[in-house]
């Protein structure tokens, strides 16, 4: 980072001078993702300027090109998560442009529901990462994802924390691995049986 | 405000996430099987730990409600 200003003393001090001052270099945050390509089974959906993707009456929803060389690890926030036929669970895959890849899915999950003991699930080489239950309720699923590395030729790592509506307030968290060295561009988020559903998605790069 | 830069594509559902959707859907109702199983059976102990005089809270500490 360059900053430093100098002023010649015998300049004219009432003089007009402009300054850049360069941006920080290496700065650190969270950066909204625009998804160039949405893709939809069913239904219809909107992008927000800064990358909000609703969606209704979906049966899958597939975000393109949105793991790029720009970022390396990034957030994914879904919201509103509404699955209108009944109770269903809600399912995340990755993509490599409109592909979807189905094989080498790892989740191990604590699954805690009020009135209920601790339990716990797992799901081995599945076909998706499984992020827990839904409800076509007021109750609606929220997730948050860290995944990292996706578009790295490796295993892609991740970890969620979901509030599942299942029957009330539920609390899903786990680990997450796709044993697969392929890079990946980007995701795809479904419901149990392909069920239609609505919500709300959202992806974050980390500078 | 909306993006207008962004393309929605609508196509039809692979037989890929079909079958994955059904397999993993037949994961969960086994998981949710074994569940309702567990708490059964501890509704079951509950009510024969009860009849034996013993207290809610000694109850749930011996069967981990």
């Amino acid at each position: 980072m360059s900053g430093v200003m100098r002023f010649d003393k015998w300049e004219n001090p009432t003089a007009t001078k402009s300054v850049t001052i360069d941006q920080i270099a290496g700065g650190s945050g969270l950066v909204p993702i625009v998804p160039p390509i949405v893709t939809l089974g069913s239904g219809t959906s909107t992008v927000s300027a800064s990358g909000m993707v609703t969606f209704s009456g979906a049966n899958y929803v597939r975000l393109r090109d949105i793991f790029t060389s720009t970022y390396r690890n990034y957030l994914i926030i879904v919201t509103d998560i509404n699955t209108s036929a009944g109770n269903s669970y809600a399912y995340l895959q990755l993509a490599s442009g409109n592909s979807d890849n189905g094989t080498g899915y790892y989740t191990e999950a604590v699954f805690a529901q009020v009135g209920s003991s601790i339990s716990t699930y797992y799901v081995n080489s599945g076909g998706a990462w499984d992020l827990g239950p839904t409800n076509a309720g007021n109750e609606y699923f929220g997730s948050s994802i860290n995944i990292y590395s996706p578009g790295a030729a490796t295993y892609t790592k991740a970890t969620f924390q979901s509030n599942a509506g299942n029957g009330g307030v539920a609390s899903v968290s786990g680990g997450l691995l796709h044993a697969n060295t392929s890079a990946f561009t980007g995701l795809t988020l479904f419901a149990a049986s392909n069920a239609a559903f609505s919500g709300k998605i959202q992806v974050y790069g980390y500078r | 405000m909306e993006n207008e830069t962004t393309q929605i594509v609508i196509e039809p559902i692979s037989e890929q996430m079909i079958t994955v959707s059904e397999e993993m859907s037949i994961i969960a109702d086994e998981r949710q099987a074994e569940w309702d199983a567990i708490a059964a059976a501890k509704l079951t102990a509950a009510a024969k730990l009860a009849k034996l005089g013993l207290t809610e809270e000694e109850v749930q500490a011996l069967i981990g409600a």
